[in-house]
């Protein structure tokens, strides 16, 4: 379960999440819209640990237990995965390389054996193809001259490999082509298990069409205004933000 | 290869009319007007170029005197192969004149043979090195032949802590080569100031790969490549340097010919106070010359780094490609960068870029990477290994840097 609580976010002294609770359970997949500047992305980064994010008050839980405390890297290790709007492109960083590691990373944190360089290949390949995606994108640095779409894949890349148990997506689906949104969504749809909990941020009932969430949540000036089912989001697509906004 | 005694032609003439006429109180004269010379090089004064402007005098303080003790030791009567035999680390046991096909001429053969440089008055290093002691290297590939020369000796005379080497490279038409030059000093608490001269000479279609190492802590090095290419030549000069006091290289190319490629790619790693200081003139002279630089520094400590790069496009060479690359690593609050890359520009139909950046590690790329799982010390480190491993990847396979790349590898490490 993620928990957040009365999490109160400051960016240079602004506040941008504002007393916000949400409870999201695992085995569940909810999507979070809002207008532009609502601190949805700010949420997202708040949970990953972004040191930029001050967080005033409130707390955040990951099973029951506040993850405030926790280096970026020890959230991860919590089972902890965000796919981010936008991916940084690392020049010189190997793509192969730096998913071996990230993966031994975590076979060591859960006191597994780490896995060498051929084992690797082949579980690599495995996941490649489940992406469409060529071994080329191995042998590049990590999201260097990848296009919006590559970035976007590698991402997903990352987070089959990492089999984390709370996921983030952050506007995965922005400058995604069709082909790659359904090639990406019906990844996320496999991943789907009792033991794992999706917050899936985007502007576009597009990517809900893809994959459905259970609950829909909406976040206006740091608030969280309104909570539905699916429906929520055909009727924002419809109507926009506005009745929801004089409402609240 | 062939080692030889003596000097590039333009003091050859000069020196064989003093060594003819046994002229010895004329060839110290000589020898003292090279001192003047160097002792004359103030960077306070208005002649000096603007290329030493940024040059920290102060560090060569030490090794002025040993120059000076060099040259005046210097006499005649040992003008050099003696010395550079005995003292130098080049060493003529009959197995490795055997196995490297080291030659020593005579003066007769040196002043028959073709070799011209037209370097040696751009700076007063070079000037100094050929009148110090008058002891070259030359290695020369004959027209279709690839050879490949690791751990080419370069210290050729040394005396008081002062080492002079000269290596001239000639590749005839077609020849290919690949040299593998490491500045190595271990295990010697001397103060050493390294002067060396490198004149490389490449003919029609010839391809020639220089990989040089820096990595002499003592040592206080200023290195001077002069390139000359002729059409369609290709020449790639890959260096690194991660543990000299001081080290100044200055290359000058000239592509002369048409359709030439010329590379250049460094890196520095630098710390506590060392000094670095990277020149680069590419002087395009013909068409559809292509040429590449990019240098590398990644800096903590005190250390200072200054990069200068000119590229001059000649009114009638059309259809040049020639772009300059300085990416700066910063890793401390008094490390200093100073980077220039200037492009001159007097043809039209030419495509020229240049940039630079001075920055530290960016904190999204260590966010992305933490958030993966990787502790923030493992993250910077990646980082800094991503930043320079594609330097190395220039490198040929058979230069050997494995102590080199542990030693850096090392060095990155206790910056995170």
């Amino acid at each position: 379960m993620l928990d957040i609580k009365n999490l109160v976010v400051k960016v240079e002294d602004k506040v941008i999440i504002d007393d916000l609770s949400m409870t999201l359970e695992k085995g569940k997949r909810y999507a979070i819209m809002g207008p532009n500047g609502s601190g949805k992305s700010t949420l997202s980064k708040t949970i990953v640990g972004c040191p930029d994010f001050e967080v005033v008050s409130g707390d955040i839980l990951l099973d029951g237990e506040s993850i405030l405390d926790l280096d970026v890297d020890e959230r991860s290790l919590k089972g902890l995965f965000m796919a981010f709007q936008y991916p940084v492109e690392i020049p010189g960083v190997n793509n192969e390389q730096f998913l071996r590691m990230i993966y031994n990373v975590k076979q060591k944190a859960l006191g597994k054996k780490e896995v060498d360089p051929l084992a690797f290949a082949s579980l690599i390949d495995e996941k490649l193809s489940v992406l469409h995606m060529s071994e080329t994108y191995l042998e590049r640095a990590v999201n260097h001259g990848f296009s919006g779409g590559e970035k976007k894949r590698n991402e997903i890349l990352q987070m089959l490999l990492l089999d984390p148990s709370y996921v983030i997506l952050d506007e995965t689906d922005s400058g995604l082509d069709i082909d790659a949104l359904k090639t990406i969504s019906a990844v996320v749809n496999s991943q789907k298990s009792p033991d794992k909990l999706f917050m899936i941020i985007t502007h576009y009932q597009r990517l809900l069409s893809y994959i459905e969430p259970d609950v829909v949540h909406v976040m206006a000036k740091g608030k969280l205004i309104c909570s539905d089912d699916k429906s929520l989001a055909l009727k924002l697509e419809e109507k926009g933000y506005d009745w929801l906004l004089k409402k609240a | 290869m062939v080692v030889k005694e003596g000097m590039t032609n333009r003091l050859l003439s000069f020196l064989d009319t003093l060594v003819e006429k046994r002229n010895c109180q004329g060839f110290s004269e000589f020898r003292k007007e090279s001192m003047a010379a160097y002792d004359a090089f103030d960077q306070n004064k208005p002649e000096v170029r603007e290329a030493w402007r940024f040059f920290d005098f102060s560090v060569l303080d030490s090794v002025s005197d040993v120059a000076r003790d060099a040259l005046e030791e210097s006499c005649l009567d040992k003008r050099c192969s003696d010395r550079a035999l005995c003292d130098g680390v080049l060493n003529f046991s009959s197995d490795q004149q055997g196995e490297q096909d080291f030659v020593a001429c005579s003066e007769g053969q040196l002043l028959g043979d073709k070799v011209m440089s037209v370097g040696l008055p751009r700076s007063v290093f070079s000037y100094v090195n050929s009148l110090t002691f008058s002891d070259l290297v030359l290695l020369k590939v004959e027209a279709g032949e690839d050879k490949g020369f690791r751990e080419l000796p370069v210290m050729i005379c040394s005396t008081k802590g002062m080492v002079v080497s000269r290596i001239h490279i000639v590749l005839e038409k077609g020849a290919k080569a690949t040299v593998f030059l490491p500045h190595r000093q271990k295990g010697s608490s001397t103060e050493l100031f390294h002067n060396v001269f490198l004149d490389i000479d490449l003919d029609e279609d010839a391809e020639l790969q220089v990989d040089v190492v820096d990595a002499s802590l003592q040592c206080s090095q200023i290195e001077t490549v002069m390139v000359r290419q002729q059409r369609g030549s290709r020449f790639v000069l890959n260096t690194l340097s991660y543990a000299t006091r001081m080290s100044r290289r200055d290359i000058h190319v000239s592509l002369l010919g048409e359709n030439t490629k010329t590379y250049l790619n460094g890196l520095a790693v630098l710390s506590e106070k060392q000094r670095f200081y990277q020149h680069a003139d590419l002087d395009h002279h013909s068409k559809n010359g292509q040429a590449e630089q990019c240098f590398k520094t990644v800096l903590s400590g005190t250390s200072f780094c200054e990069y200068s790069g000119l590229v001059t496009i000649q009114p009638k060479a059309h259809g040049c490609d020639s772009s300059q690359e300085n990416p700066n690593l910063l890793l401390s609050d008094q490390a200093r960068v100073m980077t220039r890359p200037q492009l001159k520009i007097d043809a039209d139909d030419v495509l020229c870029g240049h940039g630079s950046t001075v920055g530290q590690l960016d904190d999204a790329h260590v966010l992305y990477l933490q958030s993966r799982g990787l502790k923030k010390q493992e993250a910077e480190f990646l980082l800094l290994q991503g930043f320079v491993t594609d330097i190395y990847d220039n490198f040929s396979e058979d230069s050997d840097l494995v102590e080199d790349v542990s030693a850096i590898t090392e060095q990155l490490l206790s910056y995170v």
